[in-house]
């Protein structure tokens, strides 16, 4: 049997799993409410949600990206790590206060704080529209990922289109079934298989100092560039990178849902503070993977950055039975952390149309079972357009992780202001948001991601809040005239 | 406008601000600026001395959260 042959039938099998998650979870339902549905009636132990929140945190970019990056611009890319960690920090700039009110108020989506917080449908309106457009963005990335990562490692027997289609498919089905219940089990399941894989893989290859030594002597001899100490210019990116995705990545309206969805602030505390140690376990490994993949890219720049863990795998898999069996597992986990990241996309997603949008206008007084079904037809209708879009991929998966970052950052002080100052007000934020997105658009589409070293949406971030704390003083002092 | 008024529980302050200025002095020391050229490139387990630095710096993050976490993050909802 080939070994294509083999990993097919390990897929197929672990496909076949996600689905049975999905029927258990469908029939372990208590109601139709979009509680139920969206958040699991809002009864995630710690276990889950420390595994859910890695799985949907630990995506395609990740994965795929930090050990292509090491490859193709060196070790100053142990930024990811730097970045990954600094998400769980900005985490506790905000989710204890979120959490408790979140539980006395039953909040389902990002919009329920604003709306309470702000008490402005209009700020509400632009926010979902950005978590949407955000949302979308991501959801095409990790398709896009799906149909890489098949062809890959199926040295092109799966063609990209079946990877996309089939995997969407499959997704869909299990989420459809069982909302957040399907989604943060099948994340488990995800979790586990990405964790056990990452440290499977890092068993077979883990490297000893003295390949180390002479990866990196020889790296000080031929490219200085990709192991020298960053250069100034560097290490304002890295700041810059650190900060920007650091903010953003803690305001994912995923990992939002999943603070409402925590059953205890015990379970909370107790999975973030293990999430916080997660990418010492993940990204360093991942990290450490891509400096000695190095070796094998050197002089061969023509190597997409979007298949450099693929190759690998299939080099590293040709050394035993064991490595093969090792890989077979990091592969599945890599299927794993781009489907457990595209559920909880499409989740947040649906549950943000369904109850913001639809709830407030055409399905306005509605029954929320028909909330939660439209929500499951938004779904399937997005996830078939999505297919479409990613089935013509024409940018990079770091391009898309850029785009919209610098976007998704702009709603970061609805939650970070908004828990830490009773100053800014509705009218402020509208202000803000709006000018720091169209900051961050403008120089995105004029080609400026980073200006004076410095992302575009870090300065319009800062922009943001400078204008939420101005406008928000100039409508208080107009107000209190009035009066 | 939609009728609202936070309850004071929304702006409960948790961590006091001193954990905020030790935490960027702890990113600051995960970005290699502080080392002399020299010192930087020796090689300390088989990687570059600036690098493990960075590594060091962010353990230590990983461990003072946990234990800010325990400190000062009451249970109560």
């Amino acid at each position: 049997m080939s070994n294509n042959s083999i990993l097919l039938i390990c897929l197929s099998g672990y496909l076949l799993l996600l689905i049975i998650l999905g029927l258990i979870a469908n029939k372990k339902r208590e109601s139709n409410s979009l509680k139920d549905f969206y958040l699991a009636g809002g009864g995630l132990g710690t276990f889950v949600l420390l595994l859910t929140l890695y799985a949907t945190q630990y995506s395609a970019n990740t994965m795929l990206v930090t050990p292509a990056e090491v490859v193709s611009k060196g070790m100053g890319m142990i930024l990811v790590l730097g970045y990954m960690t600094a998400i769980v920090v900005f985490y506790l700039t905000f989710a204890p206060q979120l959490f408790t009110i979140s539980k006395s108020q039953n909040f389902i989506t990002p919009g329920d704080w604003f709306d309470y917080r702000f008490g402005s449908k209009a700020l509400t309106l632009i926010a979902n529209g950005i978590l949407v457009i955000v949302s979308v963005n991501f959801l095409l990335s990790q398709l896009m990922a799906m149909g890489h990562i098949t062809t890959g490692l199926t040295g092109g027997e799966v063609p990209y289109w079946a990877g996309v289609v089939f995997l969407a498919f499959v997704v869909i089905i299990y989420e459809s079934l069982g909302g957040m219940r399907a989604v943060a089990w099948t994340d488990v399941l995800q979790g586990i298989m990405i964790f056990v894989g990452l440290i499977g893989i890092f068993f077979v290859v883990v490297p000893g100092t003295d390949e180390l030594t002479e990866i990196s002597t020889w790296l000080i001899a031929n490219e200085p560039e990709k192991i020298g100490v960053p250069t100034t210019d560097f290490q304002i990116y890295w700041i810059s990178t650190v900060l920007m995705i650091g903010v953003a990545g803690a305001v994912y309206p995923q990992v939002i849902q999943r603070i409402y969805a925590a059953k205890s602030a015990k379970s909370l505390k107790r999975s973030l503070g293990a999430m916080v140690f997660v990418p010492l376990l993940t990204v360093l490994i991942l990290f450490l993977l891509g400096v000695i993949s190095i070796p094998y890219f050197a002089g061969n720049p023509a190597v997409s950055n979007d298949t450099v863990l693929p190759e690998m795998l299939r080099i590293w898999g040709e050394r035993s039975s064991f490595a093969f069996a090792m890989t077979v597992l990091v592969i599945l986990g890599l299927l794993a952390a781009i489907m457990s990241t595209a559920d909880s996309v499409l989740l947040s997603l649906s549950s943000i149309v369904a109850k913001d949008i639809f709830g407030k206008s055409i399905l306005k007084n509605a029954p929320e079972e028909k909330l939660t079904k439209s929500g499951k037809i938004f779904s399937w209708v997005a996830m078939f357009v999505m297919v479409l879009i990613a089935l013509q991929p024409k940018i990079t998966l770091w391009g898309l992780i850029e785009l919209k970052m610098q976007i998704l950052i702009q709603i970061a002080p609805l939650f970070l202001l908004g828990v830490h100052s009773r100053r800014v007000n509705g009218q402020g934020m509208i202000w803000g948001i709006s000018v720091g997105t169209l900051f961050s658009l403008v120089a995105f589409f004029m080609g400026k991601n980073t200006l004076f070293g410095i992302h575009s949406g870090l300065i319009a971030f800062g922009i943001n809040c400078f204008l939420c704390f101005l406008m928000s003083s100039f409508y208080s002092k107009r107000a209190s005239k009035s009066i | 406008m939609i009728p609202h008024n936070p309850e004071e529980s929304s702006f409960k302050k948790v961590f006091p601000s001193w954990v905020w200025i030790l935490y960027l002095i702890l990113f600051a020391f995960s970005i290699p600026w502080y080392l002399p050229e020299t010192l930087s490139m020796n090689l300390v387990l088989g990687l570059p001395l600036w690098l493990v630095c960075s590594v060091i710096s962010v353990v230590l993050i990983a461990i003072f959260t946990q234990w800010i976490i325990t400190k000062y993050w009451t249970d109560s909802e």
